[in-house]
């Protein structure tokens, strides 16, 4: 995993997308030519760090070394440039992961290769609670 | 397309279950000889359809040494990947080259051993389809996705979780007198319902089982079998993008949408000539987004048309009639054979359970969530 991590990591820690320079259309992951006007002409576009909620679920079932997640909130977020993203949800109550709740992006640990492997950062999602 | 009509010569069968003594190229040369056996065809070629064999069972070019422990030397021999809907695929290939060239037979088959893996590599091999950069390098699995497109669903026509439930009570009636089915038995909507939770709304029993399994098909030019003709009427797959939450509207199965317009094109029939209907009934909001896009039903009605008992198996039209993914199983790579070799026999009126004037059935084959579909649709000769 380590060249693949180290090949995205600027991604990882930035959300960094793309957009096109012709009809600027954005979108994360990353595109090479625009889904929506064919254009070659794209650069990178860091997005931006918050959003509301489209989805979530709370999932009980783990891929290898993310067992101590569990249980596991994960969201669809439609960040605020209408892009969406898909993101574990950490910091925060399950009664307030709710559709159409705020968020905002944080810097977390991702996974870590056993007790003295590399460790893996990148983006994570909570939510913004609004002040009663 | 020419006027070439290709026919299903013969099927084979495992049943879907763990396997634990017997291997990959085991299941798949126990089902190839099977098809091979009702054919009576020796084929010019062999394709192999599979998506976990370097992650589950360390193997590749299993194509040839299925073919060399089939003492079938001297042929093509190749594999297709499309991660869930392989074996839909390989068929679909099979078909455009029967069309294309002068090869006069194929035999297709499509294998899966999940059960050699432990929970977690299972979780993460049934989640190999989807980005590794984006979605399983953050630990974001397959079901987790199905309950984000579920959830979606439920919201956006207002139902409840409990009423979808009622494709898992349909597809285990179904499957409790067929062999090869994963399960044998029906659970109550209850059971269903507060069965463990699996990914939020999803239980465990809205969830396609794990299991390995084997399906094989021999496609060929001319029919040598002692049953009757069964015509591939058509052919066809289409794909979306594969991230489904980045798509402009996430209930819209494109690629299922595309699908359906030139599979009723190519064939040349109506939707209501279909009589057997398999579909990629993985979970059930998926499964009820898959039969309003085919168009069975209205967007937003296919639980209710469950309910009415609009897809029961002695209806105009059966859903399911083995089981689906969810109760027959789903052997990733071997699920879209196993679809067709069910219409085949129940068509050839020689399944587990005799439905009467079934003349054309359809079978939908897809990878991740719509990413890749894949239709068939099955007739009896005239």
């Amino acid at each position: 995993m380590s060249v693949s991590y180290w090949r995205n990591r600027d991604r990882y820690f930035r959300i960094i997308g793309s957009i096109c320079n012709s009809c600027s259309y954005e979108s994360f992951p990353n595109f090479y030519t625009c889904p929506n006007c064919n254009s070659e002409d794209i650069s990178d576009k860091e997005m931006p760090n918050k959003g509301k909620l489209l989805s979530y679920t709370l999932s009980f079932e783990s891929m290898p070394g993310f067992e101590k997640e569990l249980p596991m909130s994960i969201g669809i977020i439609k960040l605020d440039n209408n892009v969406n993203i898909v993101s574990q949800i950490v910091d925060s109550d399950f009664e307030d992961i709710k559709i159409g709740a705020n968020v905002k992006a944080v810097f977390r640990k991702i996974l870590s290769e056993g007790d003295s492997g590399q460790i893996y950062y990148g983006y994570k999602f909570k939510i913004i609670k609004t002040k009663k | 397309m020419n006027n070439l009509t290709i026919k299903i010569s013969g099927t084979g069968l495992t049943k879907i279950t763990d396997h634990w003594s017997k291997s990959l190229v085991d299941l798949s040369v126990e089902s190839a000889k099977q098809a091979l056996s009702e054919s009576s065809i020796i084929p010019d070629m062999i394709i192999f359809a599979n998506t976990l064999s370097s992650y589950s069972s360390s193997q590749e070019n299993l194509s040839t040494i299925i073919s060399e422990k089939l003492g079938l030397s001297n042929i093509d021999s190749f594999k297709i990947e499309s991660s869930s809907c392989s074996g839909a695929m390989a068929v679909n290939i099979a078909n455009k080259l029967l069309h294309s060239d002068d090869i006069e037979s194929i035999l297709v088959i499509g294998s899966e051993k999940m059960t050699d893996l432990s929970p977690s590599e299972t979780i993460k091999a049934t989640t190999l389809g989807e980005s590794y950069e984006y979605t399983q390098f953050f630990g974001i699995t397959m079901n987790s996705l199905y309950a984000l497109f579920s959830r979606l669903y439920m919201e956006n026509y207002n139902i409840s979780s409990e009423e979808l439930s009622n494709f898992s009570v349909l597809s285990h009636n179904n499957s409790t007198s067929c062999k090869h089915a994963q399960f044998n038995r029906e659970f109550s909507l209850d059971s269903i319902n507060k069965s463990s939770i699996i990914s939020s709304p999803l239980t465990m029993l809205n969830c396609s089982p794990i299991g390995d399994g084997s399906a094989s098909v021999m496609l060929s030019k001319n029919n040598k079998s002692n049953f009757s003709d069964v015509d591939i009427l058509s052919s066809t797959s289409s794909n979306s993008s594969i991230n489904f939450y980045s798509r402009n509207n996430l209930l819209e199965f494109n690629s299922t949408a595309n699908c359906i317009t030139n599979s009723l094109e190519e064939s040349k029939i109506n939707l209501e000539d279909i009589g057997l209907l398999e579909i990629h009934d993985v979970v059930p909001a998926i499964t009820a987004n898959i039969i309003e896009t085919l168009g069975f039903s209205k967007p937003g009605s296919a639980i209710s048309d469950v309910i009415s008992g609009k897809y029961d198996l002695n209806s105009q039209i059966s859903l399911s009639s083995s089981g689906g993914l969810k109760a027959r199983g789903n052997p990733l790579s071997a699920t879209g054979i196993y679809q067709i070799a069910e219409v085949t026999r129940q068509l050839q009126n020689r399944s587990h359970i005799e439905l009467q004037n079934k003349k054309i059935g359809l079978c939908h084959n897809m990878s991740g969530i719509d990413a890749n579909s894949v239709i068939h649709i099955l007739g009896l000769s005239n």
